[in-house]
């Protein structure tokens, strides 16, 4: 499992998150993947050959190890970071969909110096109006995805604790045999670690949300009404009217008002420092 | 993606770290990192497969080995570097946090440079809608609050000096670095403890089982116990040197401190003793002087007894009836100076006209004078009694 990729992919949405967002990933990287990668992996390594059943019967071994484990834990664990990790990049797509409008309003104001683009690449959005329901979206999502694996996880292997033997009657194995799983106390302590992280990491999601909402209603109090319920409700209007004043202003072409215009979506912000 | 995502990490926070910061990195890097990934790689996997009991009883072996190791070492060692090296995680999390919140022109970030010369990781197309992002951005969990500015490159490497110490205080994270050294030491502590608890100090080469569904006690045979031994050995010391090396560096921070705020009052010192005179001030209001010189004699009272403590511990209560004494002198020479400036008041009518207010003046700036040397005296022969 190439993690590596997959770091080098979600990191570029360290850029566009709030402080807690910033925890939140931390945690993924450090107790979620580093752990899975570093320690569980081996400790799952040799489940399949560990488990060893008491009978001499061909096949009734590995008919017992797939009846009691239809997906080993390292696996669920990995859909579960990678599905609980995409919904940032929603985030990420829709801040590189507003880079290429604000390039593409710069090549129309005919302002294509590679300084101009740079800015444009490296400008630093706050998370207003659309932004702000597309990250909410995404914690939305992760906190679904991480409730469904809980849930799945509670469903597939009940109780947090590792089973040391199970008895097992499934055709071929010829009566009940006993069979036995390797290192059941430490798969155990790996269980309830990662189980714990990913309560965590649910908890910060939730204060993620009240954050992201507290912080957008001190804004609405703070701005005008005008402004705050083009905000809130069309962010499609926002856009249409600074691309009616990019097109004046592109007709016009002065460069001290492009620069004020190109500020719009973050004044709010500013006015308040809410942040 | 395994160790060397850490490893890059804690490369970074080196920039933020004093040098014996630094020291302690490095030991935990190569001692502990790279001794558990080798080692226990190369020590430990077939401990499982190799652990032998004197039994055909199917399933004995899985449990016997369960009950001897419930976590095995190499996981341990794992979760105590990943624990241990948390708290640091967090301080660089937060002093990236603050610096970015700071001016820019206060701080010259010199950490995003060494990020650009890092192994680029191939990106590929799942990068297209990101449109390019910069080099810069290769480690963006770290290095995205500071933007690497070229032009400043110079500045930098000046900036980059051994002793981080006051560069942690200048960007006011001193008290958040210690709390993390704390928390990094009590974590030390606590796991020294508990591998002492859970493992001891030897590997013992057979171990006794008689949980089911073994028939009778059996006797099973550990892999390499002697190797194993050593390494936890090795490793017991490693811990150790580290949560020296954590100690040494509050005492440090802590000696610095000290040193510091004793250069800072060394500083305040000679402006303590200047001439507590104020000089002929012909055009100034009666109250003037007195109000100044009481002032002044305060700030001296003040700054007295700081000095005399960082001389000498001890001594205190004579010190103490000395000043008093002093205090009673001043407050004498200051009404006696209040009363002659209300008599050349009630003697002339303006108070513009010079001469008049000149004269008590004048005989107060030599009384002032008289004063001062008595006191100079006085010092003197108390700095003889001290020496």
């Amino acid at each position: 499992m190439n993690w590596g990729t997959f770091y080098a992919v979600i990191s570029g949405v360290n850029r566009h998150s709030t402080g807690i967002g910033r925890i939140w990933l931390s945690v993924i990287f450090i107790f979620r993947i580093l752990v899975l990668v570093v320690a569980a992996e081996s400790v799952w390594g040799d489940e399949k050959s560990g488990f060893t059943c008491n009978t001499q019967q061909p096949g009734c071994n590995s008919v017992c190890y797939d009846q009691f484990f239809p997906i080993s834990h390292i696996r669920l664990w990995a859909l579960q970071l990678i599905l609980v990790s995409t919904p940032a990049l929603l985030v990420a797509m829709h801040v590189a969909h507003i880079r290429h409008i604000n390039k593409k309003i710069l090549k129309k104001a005919g302002r294509c110096s590679p300084k101009e683009l740079e800015h444009v690449k490296s400008q630093k959005f706050e998370i207003t109006g659309a932004l702000w329901w597309t990250y909410m979206i995404s914690i939305i999502f992760r906190i679904i995805f991480e409730g469904a694996f809980l849930y799945i996880f509670y469903l597939l292997y009940p109780g947090f604790k590792m089973v040391r033997l199970v008895k097992c009657d499934s055709y071929p194995c010829p009566n009940t045999v006993d069979c036995f799983v390797s290192r059941p106390t430490e798969k155990t302590i790996f269980t309830v670690f990662m189980l714990a992280v990913s309560g965590v990491c649910v908890l910060l999601n939730l204060a993620e949300v009240v954050y992201l909402v507290s912080k957008a209603c001190k804004r609405c109090f703070c701005s005008s009404e005008d402004e705050s319920k083009t905000a809130w409700i069309s962010p499609t209007l926002s856009f249409n009217r600074q691309n009616e004043i990019n097109q004046l202003i592109a007709d016009h072409s002065i460069k001290s008002k492009f620069t004020v215009t190109k500020k719009s979506p973050s004044e709010k912000g500013e006015r308040c420092s809410a942040f | 993606m395994s160790w060397s995502f850490l490893t890059r990490l804690l490369d970074e926070i080196s920039n933020h770290s004093t040098f014996v910061g630094k020291i302690w990195l490095t030991v935990l890097i190569v001692f502990r990192i790279v001794l558990t990934a080798v080692g226990g790689e190369t020590i430990y996997y077939d401990e499982q497969s190799k652990f032998v009991c004197n039994t055909q009883q199917p399933g004995c072996e899985n449990v016997c080995y369960d009950a001897f190791a419930p976590l095995s070492h190499v996981r341990f060692w794992i979760f105590q570097v990943i624990m241990i090296t948390t708290p640091t995680i967090m301080y660089l999390g937060f002093a990236m946090h603050k610096i970015a919140r700071m001016e820019d022109s206060e701080y010259r970030p010199s950490g995003a440079q060494r990020k650009r010369r890092m192994p680029i990781v191939s990106r590929g197309a799942v990068r297209d809608y990101e449109e390019a992002e910069d080099n810069g951005e290769e480690d963006p969990m770290i290095a995205e609050e500071i933007e690497p500015d070229k032009p400043d490159k110079p500045e930098k490497s000046a900036e980059k000096k051994h002793d981080g110490r006051r560069r942690i205080s200048r960007d006011g994270l001193m008290k958040v670095y210690i709390c993390q050294l704390l928390w990094r030491s009590s974590f030390e502590v606590a796991f020294l403890f508990g591998q002492y608890i859970l493992y001891g100090f030897e590997v013992i080469p057979s171990y006794v089982c008689t949980r089911s569904p073994c028939p009778h006690t059996v006797d099973c045979f550990v892999s390499r116990p002697t190797e194993k031994t050593i390494f936890l050995l090795v490793m017991y010391v490693v811990s150790f040197l580290c949560l020296l090396l954590t100690l040494l560096e509050i005492l440090h921070l802590g000696i610095g401190g000290i040193r510091d705020t004793f250069r800072r009052r060394a500083t305040l010192n000679p402006r303590a003793s200047l001439p507590l005179s104020p000089g002929s001030l012909p055009t100034a209001p009666p109250g003037y002087h007195a109000t100044m010189k009481k002032e002044k004699l305060k700030k001296g009272l003040r700054h007295s007894p700081i000095a005399d403590s960082g001389r000498e511990s001890f001594g205190d209560v004579a010190s103490t009836s000395r000043e008093l004494e002093r205090l009673r002198r001043h407050l004498k020479l200051a009404h006696q100076h209040l009363d002659l400036a209300y008599q050349a008041e009630e003697g002339s009518p303006s108070r513009s006209s010079s001469p008049e207010v000149n004269a008590p003046a004048q005989s107060a700036a030599e009384q002032n004078r008289l004063n001062f040397a008595q006191e100079k005296q006085g010092e003197a022969s108390e700095k003889g009694l001290h020496a």
